[in-house]
């Protein structure tokens, strides 16, 4: 009878300690599955969370373009004073020259961001104008008791954007509106207010606002706003200057079109930047080279890839990743560590049969072989089990590992409220809509090695028993 | 066939108290050799030593005129000594016949109806079977090895006095017929009777 016969009788005839074996190595297997599983799945998250959060582009002005363009219509003008372009040039009584610049000089041109957005795998685009301070009439804005008010506009911020689901401070989470509905590119003469201006003002949804320009309080124009939501801040939106017309209670979110009306420059917007998003961020190389081919000034513009969210969430990938690793050297430490027990406890138990063998003739070896073989005809069936069962068992353990990359990064966040820069930066909340565990060959045969490795070294140093023993000693504790 | 010179055991904590010393003995093939002692007396530490279980602190035990470490003394047990214990010790997840076939490549069925086992024990798992069906299986498995030496400690211990009659009418056969050298440790006087030598053991020596 050779080994290989022994072996399966041993296996087969004693069910107990074979199922025991077995549930041990498939526990064990499952978890290496599971953390091989991981660190593959952080990669495919990487890939997912830019395509969840929206890979998009930024449109801005382009300042060196700006001073250009300034340079040349004041050389048009010549030394004198005189309009030209929306630019301005006066000179003072003093002798020196004021220059300025009207809303059709600096703002984004709206044909060029449309022809933009009509570039193929181009999803949807964002427009949002420059903050504009505008004079509260018909309510009271919030202030801080204890500062002086007599250098502030003692006005309100407005924003405009063409819809204000894509508005930073909505994307990176700060700003969520939990009354009414956010404003929507079709709606015209509406806004969204903070929970504490329509606290102190007892405002409702569909009241109305009014606004002027803060500069000519009397005399100016007044528009109203219809009230379409309230907000509430998670953390303060970022204050552009100083003062209480910049703070983020006072911040309200109006349509595109709006804020240029109480400003006095009605048809004369200001747009500081457009943001497009991809419908696949697979193409999005071939997006924004098919975008750099649309015909429009470019020297007017800056064209950047805003990937900032996606850098953060590979960033917290890439601590998934070491997450995943360190479970792995757990998972395979302390499985070789209880299967070094339980093969311990097994040799002991057999002193019996490893008397009979030596009495026999069998040298240690063989005997080792023998337990080897055993364990690995066990291990084997429990890993084609685990390869069954690893899906599921990956795919709760990849939700786990990431729910607690996000908590850590959300507390994270947290602890750095307050020293986050907010307005015109385009990270977006780090929001993860599930994860993708996906076991493939490289998987399965990571885990089958590891596996086997790990009872193939817990057989190996639990075998130092038998090798202590001398064949007296082991016939005589059998006896 | 097996000799032993000038041996002499003890166990290292207690150097001073020696289990046997300087003893020597030549076991001849065809004879069946009884060891008899008190407890303690080293009946057991003798049958180690003469299978190769262990090794002595002084003197040589030689097969055929060799050293038995010389090939090394798995290659010994394997191939000059087969052992039967009072406990039986067979493999209990394998059938007798399957017990013997572990002992070598010689005919299990033939050899356990030639101990008396009937074929449906033969194929039974061996804790199914009687003690004295274990022995014979035992015995079986021993002979199945070809070894010129048979050890046996306390192989009738366990046994009922009509199935140990059995078994030393085997163990005389097997010295008479088949030209073994069958040495058994025993307290059974009654084994000792058959046997073709009587030694006793005393004080670590002979006597």
């Amino acid at each position: 009878m050779n080994i290989f016969e022994l072996c399966i009788r041993s296996v087969v005839r004693k069910p107990v300690k074979s199922v025991l074996l077995l549930l041990i190595v498939f526990v064990s297997a499952g978890f290496i599955y599971s953390g091989y599983a991981c660190r593959s799945a952080s990669v495919q998250t990487q890939n997912k969370g830019r395509q969840a959060v929206g890979a998009s582009f930024r449109l801005e002005g382009n300042e060196a373009d700006r001073h250009n363009r300034i340079n040349k219509l004041s050389e048009q003008i010549g030394e004198r004073e005189g309009s030209l372009g929306g630019f301005t040039q006066e000179q003072l009584p003093n002798g020196s020259w004021l220059a300025t610049t009207d809303h059709s000089f600096e703002t984004l041109l709206m044909e060029d961001i449309v022809a933009l957005s009509k570039v193929k795998g181009i999803a949807d685009y964002n427009v949002t104008t420059v903050n504009t301070v505008v004079n509260p009439v018909n309510f009271k804005r919030i202030e801080d008791p204890d500062v002086d008010q007599s250098k502030d506009e003692l006005g309100v911020s407005l924003r405009g954007n063409r819809d204000m689901k894509y508005d930073s401070d909505i994307q990176k989470g700060n700003v969520e509106v939990k009354e009414g509905r956010m404003i929507a590119p079709e709606d015209k003469d509406v806004c969204v207010i903070s929970r504490e201006i329509a606290r102190a003002n007892g405002l409702k949804v569909g009241d109305e606002l009014q606004f002027n320009n803060w500069q000519e309080r009397e005399t100016s124009k007044v528009y109203t706003a219809r009230i379409v939501g309230i907000y509430d801040t998670i953390q303060k939106i970022e204050p552009y200057m100083a003062g209480d017309t910049y703070r983020s209670e006072n911040m309200i979110f109006t349509d595109l079109s709006f804020p240029e009306k109480p400003e006095g420059l009605e048809n004369d917007p200001l747009y500081q930047y457009a943001t497009f998003w991809v419908e696949d961020v697979d193409s999005y190389e071939e997006i924004k080279e098919r975008m750099k081919e649309v015909d429009i000034g470019w020297e007017r513009y800056d064209f950047l890839d805003n990937t900032g969210m996606s850098d953060t969430i590979a960033d917290n990938f890439e601590d998934l990743r070491k997450v995943s690793d360190m479970m792995l050297i757990f998972i395979i430490g302390s499985s070789i560590l209880i299967l070094l027990f339980v093969f311990l406890f097994w040799m002991k138990s057999r002193v019996h049969e490893m008397g009979v063998l030596l009495s026999i003739g069998k040298n240690k070896g063989q005997i080792l072989l023998q337990i080897l073989l055993e364990s690995l005809l066990i291990g084997a069936a429990a890993f084609i089990l685990a390869t069954a069962a690893a899906p599921a068992a990956a795919e709760k353990m990849a939700d786990y590992l990431v729910g607690s990359q996000v908590k850590i990064s959300e507390e994270k966040k947290k602890s750095e409220e307050g020293m986050v820069a907010g307005g015109n930066n385009m990270e977006t909340k780090e929001e993860v809509i599930g994860v993708t565990v996906e076991i493939g060959n490289a998987e399965i045969l990571q885990s089958l090695l590891a596996t086997l490795g790990i009872i193939t070294l817990s057989v190996t140093l639990s075998g130092i028993y038998i090798y202590s023993k001398k064949p007296k000693e082991i016939l005589s504790q059998m006896s | 066939m097996l000799e032993i010179k000038n041996v002499s055991y003890y166990y290292k904590s207690q150097k001073d108290k020696m289990i046997l010393d300087k003893i020597s003995y030549k076991f001849e093939p065809g004879m069946m050799y009884a060891i008899l002692g008190a407890s303690g007396s080293g009946k057991t530490t003798l049958l180690s030593l003469l299978a190769g279980l262990d090794v002595p602190r002084e003197g040589e035990i030689l097969a055929g005129g060799e050293l038995i470490g010389k090939k090394g003394l798995g290659i010994y047990r394997k191939n000059m000594v087969s052992l039967v214990f009072q406990n039986y010790n067979l493999i209990d997840y394998l059938t007798a016949a399957e017990n013997v076939r572990l002992g070598g490549k010689a005919d299990a069925d033939l050899l356990l109806t030639q101990m008396g086992i009937d074929n449906a024990a033969k194929r039974r798992n061996v804790m199914q079977l009687s003690g004295g069906q274990q022995q014979r299986a035992a015995i079986a498995r021993a002979l199945a090895s070809k070894a010129p030496i048979l050890l046996a400690d306390e192989p009738t211990g366990n046994l009922d006095e009509e199935t140990a009659k059995d078994i030393i009418g085997i163990f005389k056969d097997l010295a008479h017929e088949q030209n073994k050298c069958v040495i058994v440790v025993t307290h059974s006087k009654e084994l000792a009777k058959e046997a073709d030598v009587e030694l006793r053991l005393k004080g670590g020596k002979f006597s």
